[in-house]
């Protein structure tokens, strides 16, 4: 089997030395959990299947480096919160701590961290028996895999048994839930947190800015509606690819433009995917491999990003718009008083009138004697525009 | 924080600045209107107005403390902290700025630039911020423009023309270092051709120039002052970056172009931390001012039309118009389809301007800019029940139990995180809490609040939130509701910039 897969011809002993040196890594999954995108009337995918195969990614992830680290994070539509390591109530764990040395005294950390956790037993059993984590299995269980299983599982419960009807109604119609969650939010914690795990801004110590973890962010996203984020997601997206860290998305339902963006923009992978239910298959195939072996495999990806951008006016989008230079609010077409509907700067109305400016067209011979006349009163703009440029005025 | 020398220096140089601010404000009366910043470290100066060599002699050794275990950790660890906490105000009004920008980097290549004062030399290291300051110039101002001059030997040298692409004039740049810094340089030559590459930008872009200057004359070919008149005329703003010494001629360049606000715009470094910081301010968006808009005689505000090409991939290679390079991928033009490879650009065909709708939104944060988060006082801490930083969960320093001096405050934080039993300690904490809260509470608590949502951070995450993300974590965490609130104030607060900003006493 080994001439099949192709590794025969690595020598066995510098692949090793290549394994001993590769770098932790650190992957922050963020999971959206808005109950409008995954409670539909027939979803692709239960919530309760999407965790598992989450799982079973987060363990892969931790099983490939024994310094690997992870953390969830869940996008409800009215708030974000941690599921793993969950938020404590006292001050009591250094996490830099496990930073490097999760072998020895992290797990420890980790261990006292969820003992306090599965004391309660508030938990609701269905969602739990979802995860591998459950029965019997849960004692023969790798540590790490356990401790990473249970606090999400348990975070996730305790979330989801919180949210009332009323965090998630609509303000206008309570009637109707809101189809939107926190991604932004998410996103920034995220970036936060990576920051933080990889010595951004830590001066404490030399040696932790040289080791410093490579991380990522997978978005499982099921919410289309992510308009009214648009800045701040975008915000997000240029600070992760300052820091470099790229943004994966697998996206479940319809597609979103501004995550295809911030795939492309990171250089993250964007799949949506065509068979949700094979969602492990994508995970493990797709997202598994971090950002230095990407370079050596084909990854599906996007072939074409719609870059177009959305008017501010009637929300149409354009390939040639209009954009006021105060605010930089696009417009496809010149506003009709003369002043921008954003931030209500009043334009100059000459300028306005080389914009809006009929292109004038050279005639055939027969009809170019009757065009003189009309032709020398434009001659300003003798530079012919082409045809499309009118539609726009 | 292997070197404490490089802590010294940092937490040295900003008392230093703020007694050369407080000396040239007193002697030259100008108004400091645009950095709130400034005004601040004036407010806290406890130094006198006399000159710099008049003070006492500050002594690295004395500002250093050992602690009780004869460490230094302690004290590198609260110069650090000061340090970053210096750097906490923000520009959060929100100001018209000149987004498109057109600015030229003047650089010395004189002999001044062979000095040694700075690692390796002037003219290495001056190069080496060069590019940095490009890369930045580009981030931050995606559909801007810049170009690039040499002084040397007298005359004006072009190093790369105005264009929006920074690898070439990087690589431009990068061409220099094998040169040498020969002769003098001349201040007028190269406005002079600042000028005429500035000449042709339309009135809705800025025209800039900076210069990082390292000799301490000018050798013209004639009056400079008449170069100096022109530009105020034509609107060009003007930036020197000094490596020596204040040079009277780039004081005045600066007060005449900026109208007569030279104190935010020339600066002379103190050292190479300095020297970057100054250089890269400059990659900020410039405000608008209401006297450029009344020289004008009308508005700076116009409709500009834009290009948002899509993306193809082809299957077989072919040129694209901008560098007739073969290439798989690009962008067609939305008006007259012809292939670019790279973008933000004018369209080599039509002069379209071509973007993508990420550039756009990439100096959204100049617009709407974040809002200054104010640290929690241990009452205030000791209410609140976070305990540790909402964003990137770093547990904070535990309220101490009894707030006598800072010397306490600070070995609690100390054995709290070499030690993990620090539960305890808390909860004996929140009992004394309520007993101590009315103490003056001295030293810091290492936590920054939010203003709109109310939630605590450490002071990395207000760095991280303030200078990379431009996010709260927080508000946007929030639920639609409240976010819709915040989201309306800030783009009431947004709209009402312009009407705010007049009113702003600019001139002189």
């Amino acid at each position: 089997m080994n001439a099949v897969d192709g590794s025969a011809h690595v020598p066995q002993e510098s692949y090793a030395e290549e394994l001993e040196e590769e770098l932790p890594s650190l992957l922050v999954i963020v999971l959206d959990v808005s109950p409008a995108g995954w409670g539909t009337e027939s979803p692709p995918i239960s919530l309760k299947e999407a965790v598992a195969s989450l799982l079973v990614f987060a363990n892969s992830h931790l099983a490939l480096n024994h310094s690997n680290e992870i953390a969830v994070l869940a996008a409800h539509s009215s708030t974000v919160r941690f599921l793993y390591p969950p938020r404590q109530t006292t001050s009591s764990t250094d996490e830099s701590a496990d930073g490097n040395s999760t072998n020895n005294n992290g797990s420890q950390g980790a261990k006292g961290r969820v003992g306090g956790l599965t004391t309660e037993e508030g938990a609701d059993p269905s969602l739990r028996e979802g995860s591998p984590s459950s029965g019997a299995a849960g004692a023969s269980m790798y540590r790490q895999f356990r401790v990473v299983n249970e606090a999400v599982v348990e975070q996730l419960d305790a979330l989801l048994s919180k949210t009332s009807v009323a965090d998630i109604a609509q303000p206008s119609n309570p009637d109707v839930a809101v189809e939107t969650s926190m991604v932004s939010g998410a996103l920034s914690i995220a970036l936060s947190y990576i920051n933080r795990q990889t010595g951004g801004g830590e001066a404490t110590s030399g040696e932790d800015v040289t080791a410093a973890k490579r991380a990522r962010i997978l978005l499982v996203s099921v919410c289309s509606d992510l308009a009214a984020q648009y800045v701040p997601i975008m915000n997000c997206i240029f600070a992760a690819q300052k820091m470099k860290v790229p943004i994966d998305i697998c996206k479940i339902g319809k597609d979103t433009v501004f995550l295809q963006q911030a795939a492309d923009t990171t250089g993250g992978v964007y799949i949506h995917l065509d068979h949700p239910k094979g969602l492990t298959q994508y995970l493990m195939t797709a997202f598994l491999p971090d950002r230095l072996l990407r370079t050596h495999l084909v990854l599906p990806t996007q072939s074409s990003i719609d870059f177009r951008a959305a008017c501010f006016c009637h929300k149409r989008v354009v390939d040639i718009g209009y954009v006021c230079n105060i605010c930089l609010s696009i417009f496809c077409q010149p506003p009709a008083d003369r002043s921008c509907a954003i931030c209500s700067t009043v334009f100059d109305p000459l300028e306005l009138s080389d914009l809006t400016k009929q292109p004038v067209l050279i005639r055939p011979n027969g009809q170019k004697k009757k065009a003189k006349k009309k032709a020398k009163r434009d001659e300003g703009s003798a530079t012919p525009a082409p045809a499309p440029a009118a539609a726009a005025s | 924080m292997s070197d404490s020398d490089g802590s010294y220096n940092e937490a040295s140089s900003p008392e230093s600045e703020e007694v050369s601010q407080l000396r040239s404000s007193s002697s030259g009366g100008g108004m400091n209107t645009r950095s709130t910043r400034r005004s601040n470290a004036e407010l806290r100066s406890t130094t006198g107005g006399g000159y710099i060599w008049e003070d006492s002699i500050q002594r690295p050794w004395d500002i250093v403390q050992e602690d009780e275990g004869g460490s230094l950790a302690t004290a590198i660890a609260d110069l650090v902290q000061s340090n970053k906490r210096k750097r906490l105000f923000y520009e959060q009004t929100p100001l018209q700025r000149g987004i498109i920008r057109h600015l030229i980097l003047v650089l010395d290549l004189s002999s001044a630039m062979a000095d040694k004062d700075m690692r390796p030399s002037r003219y290495q290291l001056s190069l080496q911020y060069a590019v940095q300051f490009v890369n930045e110039y580009f981030e931050q101002n995606p559909i801007s423009q810049l170009g690039v001059i040499g002084m040397k030997d007298g005359i004006a040298h072009l190093i790369s023309q105005l264009g929006g692409n920074p690898a070439e004039h990087i690589t431009a740049i990068q061409a220099l270092r094998k040169d040498e810094p020969a002769g003098v340089p001349s201040l007028q030559n190269a406005l002079e051709m600042a000028r005429g590459a500035l000449y042709h930008v339309p009135s809705h872009g800025t025209k800039e120039v900076v210069i990082i200057f390292g000799a301490l004359l000018s050798c013209d070919p004639g009056d400079i002052h008449k170069t100096i008149l022109t530009l105020k005329t034509e609107r060009i703003r003007v930036r020197v970056v000094g490596l020596a010494a204040q040079v009277a001629v780039c004081k005045e360049l600066c007060k005449q172009t900026n109208d007569g606000d030279f104190l935010s715009t020339y600066g002379v470094i103190l050292n190479e931390q300095h020297f970057k910081e100054l250089l890269l301010s400059a990659c900020t968006p410039p405000a608008s001012t209401k006297t450029e808009k009344s020289a004008k005689g009308k508005s700076a505000s116009e409709l500009m039309r834009m290009g948002f090409p899509s993306r193809i991939v082809e299957t077989t290679p072919s040129f694209c118009a901008c560098h007739t390079r073969l290439l798989k991928g690009g962008y067609l033009c939305p008006r007259c389809n012809v292939k670019v490879c790279s973008l933000p650009t004018e369209c080599p065909a039509c002069g379209l301007t071509l973007i993508l709708s990420t550039h756009l939104a990439r100096s959204y944060h100049h617009l709407m800019p974040l809002r200054n988060w104010y640290e929690v006082e241990w009452p205030e801490a000791k209410r609140s029940k976070a305990s540790s930083c909402f964003g990137c969960h770093k547990p904070f320093a535990p309220v101490p139990p009894t707030i006598s001096s800072s010397g306490s405050s600070t070995k609690i934080r100390i054995s709290t995180t070499s030690s993990g039993s620090t539960a305890t300690v808390s909860h004996q904490d929140k009992s004394t809490a309520t007993h101590t809260s009315a103490a003056g509470p001295t030293g810091s608590t290492g936590r920054f609040r939010c203003p709109t949502c109310h939630r605590q951070f450490c002071i990395d995450c207000d760095l991280f939130a303030h200078e990379v993300l431009h996010n709260c974590p927080g508000c946007e965490a929030t639920s639609p509701v409240s976010r819709r609130q915040n989201a309306s104030s800030s783009s009431k607060a947004a709209a009402a910039a312009a009407p705010a900003f007049t009113t702003a006493p600019v001139q002189v």
